[in-house]
């Protein structure tokens, strides 16, 4: 792994954007831009979702079913695309949480031994 | 991987497109003012938080299209778009494409045609509920032959059986039908009263006839029956027809899907087979009888496996043989019930065409790859072409894969188009079929209706068509120096010669295609003109037939004597009428009757025979070579006599003289009766004119009366249609009250002996002309373009001083090897193919010299005709005009 960017692509790793997006909606249905500051804020600003990433992703989990889409009100009482995590969405999310574990667990085992 | 689920999500979005565009805008706007916010409470300008949010926030409509596109069904939109271009490119050359789309047309509509009798005939299950669970039920004799028609006793104690959900019951026979006017025949049949529920078959028009006892004579008619005899009009439910003469009312009328549970057979009328131990004496199939015989079907309950279910059946059969009272059961050879799946129904009747049918699609297989062969050529051709094109394509950016499988939408729009252009072609080959079935006493009939599975058929060669014939193309466009073809010109002489020599592959495999095509046809034109019998003297076409059937519930055998030979004298002293007589069934008829003879020191053996009045071998040109022919006074009662055939005589006597000797043949309860020779006759194909003749007994009618007798006359008259009608008017003079039915000319009959001959000739021989076609307008179309390729070259030629015959064979040359191969390994294949015809079609000779040369002279003729065409042209270039071009 080379040094960290601020704005690193959450798609070093394939699929990773979907994680942690899922890992976003766990605590309830969010907006675009609120999935984007949570991931940003958790990552403490390391992780900047690009709107060009993220609204596609979106989508794609749409018709994946992981996620479904409502129009509601926002905190400033605006309207606003809401997206909830699916049951589809939740196993989804156990599935890649395992696996991005496993994941890291074996590069920082190479990173230690090697 | 895409599931169902998500593919439901996106086709729902397609629907609501306009309102995703109009919410993705909004929820893009809702993004931007929330950042502009954000960045408003750090302190920026209203004006500099939202301009900097937009800055951020990229473009928009990229955005949309990315976001779209997660929707999408990408390859279905990217597909729709090659065929759109496909489809301007395909306007741009109507001449091409109206090739391209008619040779596949010939291609696929020929096997569509042939796959629809294949399918009615071998493939499609019976149109009732649940064909799968249907079973033919028969009883092997000891010798392994079955027994078909089972006694209604036996059939009735199986039906309590868990083992069968149902047990149906039908025995056909041909009956006289009066509505109006002189009797009918019509073939009716009777059915066990379950018969429509059982098989759920649901009348098109009215209700099944009611069951139970009590209920009252009802009979169904078939749809075309209906059709023909009743012109489709409803208000004939409840009328009353009469059935040898009984009267039944019109109950209903069967759906057209469905036909009879004997494949070919499609009966008028269905009648209810009556309650056990009742009878009506004019309609012997309806008898409830314990020993009335009918066709067994069962229906093979749930869950009960096939052998369970013959278990069952055998051991209810060792129970009825135990307990019956039915002297035949119990004297006969019967030894276990046998079922077989039945989803097509009873297919004895339709058995002989399967060979025929498989060969005849073997063949349309090659007029497929044959016309397969000639598009991809053409596509080839024209890929090489636009190799400009494609380069330029290439350079401003397209994929390779995008250049192949703008090829394959190509390909694919043709094959869509010789698809659709082949079903018409199919609809008209496929109604050719049923003037081959043979006709005799019963019509055999087929619905050759294209059903789902022939419009899948066609789609699926459709689609397997663009998938071979896009191949060539698009692996050429994606292989080699495309870019190079931009700096080429395209009048180089040197230009791409691979391309061109697959061309002259795929061209001769055409010319070989052709051949093997061509030979089977010539195999079985001359195989008409081999097995037509020498047999009958004198002109077979002005012998006509007419076949009787008095029914035996109302005439009596004595009355059926007097009428029979009423009509031979009547006929006989008619202008125009040279002799006639009665045979039962006569030579080449659909029935034949077969008996056991024996003579002094031989073993009794099994021959054909037939019972016929003083006369017959006159009226239908056999000769008599020793002895004489039956006369008047060979009556009943008086002493029996015989004639036997020629091959009987040298198989009984040898050489020594077989008149006055006696036969004996066996009669009814183990008695035998003796007759004594008093003629040979020459030896004949009675039966079938593809095996030796037969050893064959003709008797006088002493011991049996007529019983379904054919009228046999020989005419001096040339005009058929006036002699039929002056012979029916003296059946009307006699009695009106029987059918005469199934009127032809001996000739009809030696036609229909060889109708699996006439099959596969006839479409064997368009086959082969349609195939000849292609493979020259392959051959036309790559001359034609090695001219045009060469414009510049030939003009220098020309210009240098070359002759015109020089000019001829440099250009045709190019296609001599390519004929000359094609015709050779053709030869080889059909030569290999003809070992196998004879194997299949006795009396059909293999591929000798004389075929193969006769084959080869056509491929050559078609051949050199689309090699001269654009030869010829060649030859009239301009010098001048070809250097100039390009």
């Amino acid at each position: 792994m080379g040094t960290v960017h601020d704005d690193l692509s959450a798609d070093f790793l394939p699929g990773t954007l979907y994680l942690l997006v899922l890992r976003a909606l766990t605590a309830g249905p969010l907006h675009g831009y609120a999935i984007a500051k949570r991931i940003k804020d958790a990552s403490r600003d390391v992780l900047a979702i690009e709107e060009g990433s993220l609204y596609p992703a979106l989508n794609r989990m749409l018709v994946k079913g992981w996620l479904t889409a409502e129009w509601g009100t926002s905190e400033n009482n605006r309207k606003a695309r809401f997206y909830r995590m699916t049951a589809d969405g939740r196993k989804q999310l156990e599935r890649e949480t395992q696996r991005f574990d496993r994941t890291v667990r074996a590069i920082q085992m190479v990173m230690r031994t090697a | 991987m895409m599931n169902i689920r998500e593919l439901a999500r996106r086709a729902r979005h397609v629907l609501r497109r306009q309102s995703f565009d109009a919410e993705l805008r909004d929820e893009m706007q809702f993004h931007m003012d929330m950042r502009a916010q954000e960045l408003e409470r750090a302190g920026a300008s209203p004006r500099d938080a939202a301009e900097q949010a937009r800055r951020e926030f990229g473009s928009a409509a990229r955005l949309a299209e990315d976001t779209g596109r997660a929707w999408n069904f990408t390859w279905i939109e990217d597909l729709l778009l090659d065929l759109r271009y496909a489809l301007r490119s395909a306007r741009r050359s109507p001449v091409f494409t109206l090739t391209v789309a008619l040779s596949l047309a010939i291609g696929i509509g020929a096997n569509s045609a042939v796959f629809t009798a294949v399918n009615a005939v071998l493939v499609r299950p019976l149109s009732v509920k649940e064909p799968e669970s249907l079973a033919s039920l028969t009883v092997m004799r000891d010798d392994r032959e079955p027994v078909l028609f089972l006694p209604l006793e036996f059939v009735h104690q199986l039906e309590s059986d868990a083992a069968f959900t149902d047990i149906i019951g039908q025995a056909a026979d041909g009956l006289s039908f009066t509505y109006d006017g002189r009797a009918e025949r019509i073939i009716g049949e009777a059915v066990t009263p379950n018969f429509f529920a059982a098989l759920g078959v649901v009348p098109a028009v009215g209700r099944p006839f009611s069951v139970g006892s009590g209920a009252p004579a009802e009979a169904v008619l078939s749809y075309r029956f209906w059709q023909r005899r009743f012109g489709g009009d409803k208000s004939v439910i409840g009328k009353t027809i009469q059935l040898n003469a009984y009267p039944y009312t019109i109950a209903g009328v069967s759906p057209p899907s469905f036909m009879d549970l004997e494949q070919g057979l499609d009966p008028e009328v269905r009648i209810p087979i009556l309650p056990r131990g009742s009878a009506i004496p004019q309609l012997q199939i309806t008898s409830g009888a314990d020993d009335a015989r009918v066709l067994t079907m069962v229906r093979v309950a749930q869950g009960v496996s096939l052998a369970q279910a013959e278990a069952a059946a055998t051991a209810r059969f060792s129970e009825f043989r135990r307990t019956t009272a039915n002297a035949q059961v119990v004297r006969s050879t019967w030894a276990a019930p046998k079922l077989a799946r039945a989803a097509r129904g009873f297919t004895g009747n339709l058995s002989d065409l399967r060979t025929p049918l498989l060969l005849l699609l073997g063949l349309s297989a090659i007029v497929f790859l044959a016309a397969c062969a000639n598009v991809a050529g053409m596509l080839l051709a024209r890929a090489s072409a636009r190799r400009r094109e494609l380069a330029m394509r290439v350079s401003l950016g397209a994929g390779r894969a995008r250049i192949a499988r703008q090829m394959f939408a190509e390909a694919f729009l043709a094959s869509l188009m010789g698809g659709a252009l082949a079903v018409p072609f199919a609809y008209a080959t496929a109604r050719m079929l049923p003037a081959f079935l043979p006709k005799g006493h019963l019509n055999l009939s087929l619905d050759l209706t294209p059903d789902a599975r022939v419009m899948a058929f066609t789609a699926a060669l459709a689609v397997l068509t663009g998938l071979i014939i896009g191949l060539a193309p698009a692996l050429r466009s994606t292989s080699g120096n495309l870019t190079g073809s931009l700096k080429a010109e395209s009048s180089n002489v040197f230009g791409d010669t691979r391309a061109h020599i697959v061309r002259r592959i795929l061209v001769g495999t055409q010319v070989a295609f052709s051949v093997v095509i061509v030979v089977v046809a010539a195999l079985f034109v001359r195989s008409l003109s081999d097995l037509r019998p020498s047999d009958f003297s004198g002109r077979t076409s002005q012998v006509l037939l007419f076949t009787m059937k008095p029914q035996p519930e109302l005439y009596t055998k004595d009355r059926v004597r007097a009428i029979t030979s009423d009509v031979v004298r009547r006929v006989s002293a008619l202008p125009g009428v040279t002799s006639a007589a009665l045979a039962e069934t006569g030579p080449l008829s659909s029935r034949a009757e077969r008996t056991r003879v024996k003579t002094d020191g031989h073993e009794q053996i099994d021959v054909a025979t037939d019972d016929i009045t003083p006369g017959f071998f006159e009226t239908v040109g056999l000769r008599i070579a020793q002895g004489r022919d039956f006369r008047a006074g060979d009556a009943p009662g008086g002493e029996r006599v015989a004639i036997i055939s020629d091959a009987l005589a040298k198989k009984f006597f040898g050489t020594t003289n077989a008149l006055g000797r006696t036969i004996t043949i066996p009669a009814d309860a183990g008695n035998v009766r003796s007759f004594q020779i008093i003629g040979v006759a020459a030896d004949v194909h009675y039966h079938d004119l593809h095996a030796a003749p037969p050893p064959i007994v003709w008797l006088g009618f002493q011991d049996s009366a007529p019983y379904m007798p054919t009228l046999h006359v020989r005419t001096t008259n040339a005009n058929s249609g006036a002699m039929i009608a002056a012979i029916m008017k003296e059946f009307d003079a006699v009695d009106k009250g029987f059918p005469v039915f199934n009127v032809r000319t001996l000739d009809d009959r030696v036609n229909d002996a060889l109708s699996s001959e006439h099959m596969v000739s006839a479409l064997a021989s368009v086959f082969g002309a349609l195939v000849l076609l292609l493979a020259g307008v392959g051959l036309y179309s790559i001359l034609a373009y090695a001219v045009a390729r060469r414009t510049r070259e030939i003009g220098l030629r020309i210009a240098l001083g070359s002759s015109v015959r020089a000019m001829l064979w440099a250009v045709a040359s190019d296609t001599v090897a390519v004929i000359v191969a094609g015709i050779a390994s053709g030869a080889v294949l059909a030569f290999l193919g003809g070992t196998f015809i004879t194997r299949s079609f006795p009396g059909v000779r293999g591929a000798d010299a004389l075929a193969l040369g006769a084959a080869a002279a056509a491929t050559l003729v078609i051949a050199a005709a689309a090699v001269t065409i654009p030869s010829l042209r060649a030859t009239r270039v301009d010098p001048l005009l070809a250097l100039r071009t390009d």
